[in-house]
C-alpha cells in the first residue's frame, strides 16, 4: 500500500516536475514538439505545483447537493461554484457565478440573478439561466426525473433545509437571468446559495450522467476532476478556461489521513501541506514552527449529543435537564480538548451573530442533576450513548468524548452503555431515527443563526439534520418569523427568544463548541480560513 | 486459565493410560525438564492469578476517570502511568488480562470443540461427509483470518462475544484438519479394527478408542492458538469491534493510546507489552508441548 502511494506521489511529483520545465520554456513552442503533449502547451504561466490537503476520512459523495460532509464541502468548493460565493474569512457573501447581488421584488418573493456572461463549465457546455434552473430544478423539484433517480443513490438529504422547503420553483427568464419564486419570504435564501447545495451543475453533464454526476463532477470552478479513489484521493485540476483569475495551484490533492497524529506527522515531514482537523494537543507541536504552522480562529460550529425525542425513554424533559447538569464542560474544553474548546451555553458560539449573552445554560451541578434526576423518576435504567467513531472538526477526539460523558453520567447514578458505530452507516441510522443519545455536532455552513436553531429545531427538517425529532409550535413560530423578518437586531431578538425555549426544552446535551484549526506547511501562501470551512483555492500557491 | 493449562498435561495421563502409559509420563518427563516451557507456564500462572484476582490486584477503578491526573508519567502512585481520562494504566492492565484471556480461551474452546467434531466426523465416515467437511472448511480457510472475522462481527455485531465467537469460527478448520490426519491415521490401526469387530457403535469407538490417541496434537494446537486468539480478539477491539469502551481491554488500549505515543508512551507500551508476554507464554508453552508430545521423539 505504502508502496503505491508512493510511486504515485514520485509520478506527480515527476509531473509536477513537467509542468514546471513546459511554463519556463519559451512561449514560442517549436511547431514540431509533440513529446510534450497537449496539456502541457495549455498550463498557464503561473499554475504550478501540488497541494496535499490531508482529512480523517473520506468524502461520501462528490455531487454538490447529495453529500453531507464537510470534507466533501471542502473538495467541491474547489470544482463547483454557487451564484454567490463568501468573501474571505467571513460571512458575507458577494457574487460569483451571477454578475451581481439579486434583484428581490417587493413581497420579498422572487428573486432574479443576472449571471455573468461567457462562463463554461469544464466540459465546454456554457453557463446559461437555462443551466442554472436544470440544475436547481434536478435538487428541489421532486417530480423532475433526474431527482427521483437520484433517490436510490440516497437522495439530497439536506437540500429542504437550504432551500426546498422555500423555493417553489426556479426558472430561466432571460439567457442570463433566472428566477426563484419563493413560496414564503425567507431573508437566508443568498448565504444559502453560496454552498454546495446551491452549488451549480453542468446541464449537459446531469443530462448525461444523472445521478453518476457524483464520479464525473463537472462545474465551473477554478479545479477541474481528474479523479477519485475512495479512501485514498481526490485529485482536481487547474482549469485553464476559469472565467476568472486562474487559480495559481496546478493541483490538489485531497488524501484522507485517519489517524490525527498520523496527519501532524506528515505535516512535519512534509508529505501533507494543510492538515485538518487535527487534535489540539498535538498543535504545540507544529505550531510556529520553521517549516509549520497553525492557523487558528474561534470555531462557527457546535458539538452536542441529542436525545431522540421519537423514544419514550427520552420524553421526559427533568432526565435530558440532569444530564446536562451532569457534565463538567469546562474540564471537557480544558482536557479532553487540550483548551481548544469553549464550554457550550446553548446552540450558538459566541462568533455567530446571533449569540445571547444573556443565556445560562446548563453548569456544571452534579447535586442539582441528582435532585432532578428524582423529579425524572429515574429507576436506573441503562441509556445507550450512541457515537461515531472518526474524529470531527467539532470533536477530534471523536467517540473518546462518550466515553467522558458516560463517566459523568456514572457519578451522578446513572448507567450507560456506548455503542459505536461506522460514520456512513451511523448518519444514516441516525437519520432513521434509530439511535438514542446520538453525538454529533454541526460546523455552521452559512453563518446565520438560522443555520443552528432552523435546520435543527425546525420540525419540518426533522430527519433531516433535526434528527433529535425536536418540534414544537412555539419554536417553529419564532424560527418562521425570523426567516421573514429581514431587520437583523429583531431578527436576532428572534432567535434568542428560540433559543432560550430549545435551552429549555433540552432536546440536547449541550457541550463544547471548537476552536477551528488548521495545521500547515509554510511553503503555502494565501490560504484563508473561512468561518464555514467552505475554503477557497483560487488564490493558494506553494512556493 | 493458565491453571487449567497447565494441569492440563497431566490429567489426559489416565484417559490414555491403557493405550500408551509411557507416552503421557514420559512426555510430562519431558516438558518438566524444558527451560522455555516452565518459564511460559509460570507466566501463564502469573497472569491467570492477575486475572482471577483482579479486584484485588488492582490498585485502583479500571474506568474511573479523573483529568486532573490525565496522562501522568509511571510514577509510584500509578506504577504505569495514567491515561488521557487520568485513568491507572496499570489497574486497567490488570483488568485487561481478564479480558485477554477469557476472549482467547473462549475463542480457541469454540474452535476447538467444533473443529474436533467435524475432523473426527469427516475422517470416520469419509467418503461424502469427509468431501463435504473438508471443503467447507477449506472455503473458510480461503479467506484472510482477520477480514472473515470482520465480516462475522459485521454480521453478528460488535462486543466481546462476537469478537470471540467469530475468532472462535475462523480457527475452526485449522483444527478439523489436524484432527482428520490424526484420526486418519489412527483409525487404520488393529485396536479401531478390534473395538469396531466387538460391535462398539460408532460413538463409542470414536470417543473411547480414536480420541484419546489423538489428543497430543490437539493439545498443542490448542495452546498455540489461545494465542494468537488473544492476539486476534485485541486486533478487533484495535478496530474498535470487539470490547466496547469504557471496559479495559489490552487492544483497545492500545488503539487509543497510540495517538499518543509520542509525548505519552506509557499509555500504549504497557498493553503492548501485556499481549507481548501474553502470547510469548501460550507459545513457549505449546512449543515445550509439541516437543514432550511428539511421538518422533520416542
Amino acid at each position: 500500500m505504502r508502496n503505491s502511494t508512493m510511486s504515485r506521489r514520485a509520478l506527480l511529483r515527476a509531473a509536477g516536475a513537467a509542468t514546471i520545465v513546459a511554463a519556463c520554456a519559451p512561449v514560442t513552442t517549436q511547431p514540431g514538439a509533440t513529446q510534450t503533449g497537449t496539456t502541457a502547451t495549455t498550463k498557464p504561466a503561473g499554475a504550478t505545483g501540488t497541494l496535499t490537503f490531508l482529512w480523517g476520512g473520506d468524502t461520501d459523495k462528490l455531487d454538490p447537493p447529495a453529500m453531507t460532509t464537510q470534507e466533501g464541502f471542502i473538495a467541491t468548493t474547489a470544482l463547483y461554484e454557487g451564484l454567490v460565493r463568501y468573501k474571505p474569512n467571513s460571512t458575507d457573501v458577494e457574487p460569483a457565478l451571477a454578475e451581481r447581488m439579486p434583484d428581490i421584488s417587493s413581497d420579498g418573493l422572487a428573486y432574479t440573478f443576472h449571471l455573468r456572461s461567457g462562463i463554461k463549465f469544464h466540459d465546454g457546455s456554457p453557463l446559461t439561466a437555462e443551466a442554472v434552473a436544470f440544475s436547481f430544478d434536478r435538487s428541489i423539484n421532486k417530480d423532475n426525473p433526474l431527482f427521483k433517480e437520484a433517490q436510490a443513490a440516497g437522495g439530497f438529504p439536506f437540500i429542504d433545509d437550504y432551500i426546498g422547503n422555500v423555493v417553489a420553483k426556479v426558472e430561466a427568464v432571460g439567457a442570463l437571468d433566472v428566477r426563484f419564486t419563493l413560496r414564503r419570504k425567507f431573508s437566508p435564501l443568498v448565504p444559502n446559495l453560496a454552498i454546495p447545495p446551491g452549488f451549480v451543475i453542468s446541464m449537459e453533464a446531469l443530462k448525461k450522467y444523472g445521478s453518476k454526476i457524483n464520479e464525473n463532477p463537472v462545474g465551473t470552478g477554478p479545479f477541474k476532476f481528474v479523479e477519485w479513489k475512495k479512501d485514498d484521493h481526490i485529485t482536481v485540476e487547474n482549469f485553464d478556461g476559469y472565467w476568472g483569475d486562474r487559480a495559481k495551484l496546478q493541483r490538489i490533492i485531497f488524501q484522507p489521513v485517519p489517524e490525527a497524529s498520523v496527519r501532524i506527522l506528515k505535516i512535519q515531514r512534509g508529505e501533507g501541506d494543510i492538515a485538518w482537523p487535527f487534535d489540539p494537543k498535538d498543535a504545540s507541536s507544529v505550531k510556529g514552527k520553521a517549516d509549520t504552522d497553525v492557523l487558528e480562529q474561534p470555531g462557527l460550529n457546535v458539538n452536542m449529543a441529542e436525545f431522540n425525542l421519537k423514544k419514550a425513554q427520552f420524553q421526559n424533559k427533568p432526565l435530558r435537564q440532569a444530564l446536562n447538569y451532569a457534565i463538567n464542560k469546562q474540564e471537557l474544553a480544558d482536557k479532553l480538548y487540550s483548551g481548544a474548546g469553549v464550554p457550550a451555553v446553548g446552540v450558538l458560539p459566541a462568533t455567530s451573530w446571533g449569540f445571547d449573552s444573556t443565556l445560562k445554560g446548563y453548569t456544571y451541578d452534579p447535586e442539582k442533576a441528582k435532585a432532578l434526576l428524582k423529579d425524572a423518576k429515574y429507576g436506573g435504567e441503562t441509556i445507550t450513548l450512541d457515537s461515531y467513531t472518526i474524529p470531527r472538526g467539532y470533536n477530534p477526539q471523536g467517540a473518546k468524548l462518550a466515553e467522558a460523558v458516560q463517566q459523568y453520567f456514572q457519578a451522578v447514578g446513572v448507567k450507560s452503555e456506548i455503542k459505536t458505530t461506522e460514520w456512513t452507516e451511523y448518519r444514516k441510522i441516525r437519520r432513521q431515527g434509530e439511535l438514542n443519545v446520538a453525538f454529533g455536532g454541526w460546523q455552521a455552513d452559512t453563518g446565520d443563526p438560522e443555520n443552528f436553531l432552523g435546520v435543527f429545531f425546525y420540525s419540518k427538517n426533522q430527519g433531516g439534520v433535526n434528527t433529535s425529532f425536536y418540534g414544537t409550535p412555539e419554536v417553529d413560530k419564532l424560527l418562521e418569523q425570523a426567516n421573514e423578518e429581514t431587520d437583523t437586531p429583531k431578527r436576532k431578538a428572534l432567535f434568542n427568544q428560540a433559543e432560550a425555549k430549545i435551552v429549555d426544552d433540552a432536546p440536547w446535551l449541550f457541550i463544547s463548541h471548537m476552536k477551528q484549526q488548521v495545521a500547515i506547511r509554510k511553503r503555502v501562501k494565501d490560504f484563508v480560513l473561512q468561518p464555514t470551512y467552505i475554503y477557497y483555492f483560487n488564490k493558494v500557491s506553494v512556493s | 486459565m493458565a491453571g487449567a493449562s497447565a494441569t492440563a498435561v497431566p490429567s489426559p495421563v489416565d484417559a490414555g493410560a491403557q493405550a500408551a502409559p509411557s507416552l503421557w509420563v514420559a512426555a510430562r518427563r519431558r516438558f518438566l525438564r524444558s527451560a522455555t516451557g516452565m518459564l511460559g507456564a509460570t507466566l501463564l500462572v502469573l497472569f491467570g492469578l492477575m486475572a482471577i484476582f483482579a479486584g484485588q490486584v488492582s490498585p485502583y477503578d479500571p474506568i474511573h476517570q479523573d483529568f486532573r491526573i490525565e496522562r501522568e508519567a509511571p510514577s509510584a502512585t500509578h506504577l504505569m502511568g495514567t491515561d488521557e481520562f487520568g485513568r491507572d494504566v496499570f489497574s486497567r492492565v490488570v483488568w485487561g488480562a481478564r479480558v485477554s484471556l477469557q476472549a482467547g480461551g473462549v475463542a480457541a474452546s469454540i474452535a476447538l470443540v467444533a473443529g474436533l467434531f467435524l475432523g473426527m466426523t469427516a475422517a470416520y465416515y469419509r467418503g461424502r461427509t469427509d468431501g463435504l467437511v473438508m471443503r467447507s472448511m477449506d472455503v473458510l480457510l480461503s479467506f484472510p483470518y482477520l477480514l472473515l472475522a470482520i465480516g462475522i462481527v459485521a454480521i453478528l455485531g460488535r462486543g466481546l462475544l462476537t469478537a470471540m465467537i467469530a475468532i472462535g469460527i475462523v480457527y475452526i478448520p485449522n483444527y478439523a484438519r489436524v484432527v482428520r490426519g490424526a484420526v486418519l491415521s489412527v483409525g487404520a490401526r488393529d485396536f479401531v479394527e478390534a473395538a469396531r469387530a466387538t460391535g462398539a457403535r460408532d460413538r463409542r469407538v470414536m470417543w473411547q478408542h480414536v480420541l484419546p490417541n489423538v489428543l497430543a496434537p490437539i493439545i498443542v494446537q490448542a495452546t498455540l492458538n489461545v494465542g494468537t486468539a488473544i492476539i486476534d480478539t485485541a486486533g478487533l477491539s484495535f478496530l474498535g469491534l470487539g470490547t466496547q469502551p469504557p471496559t479495559p481491554d489490552w487492544g483497545n488500549m492500545l488503539s487509543a493510546g497510540r495517538s499518543y505515543i509520542i509525548d505519552s508512551p506509557w499509555i500504549a507500551t504497557f498493553p503492548g507489552l501485556a499481549i507481548l508476554a501474553t502470547v510469548l507464554a501460550f507459545n513457549l508453552v505449546g512449543d515445550a508441548l509439541r516437543d514432550a508430545l511428539d511421538p518422533r521423539l520416542l
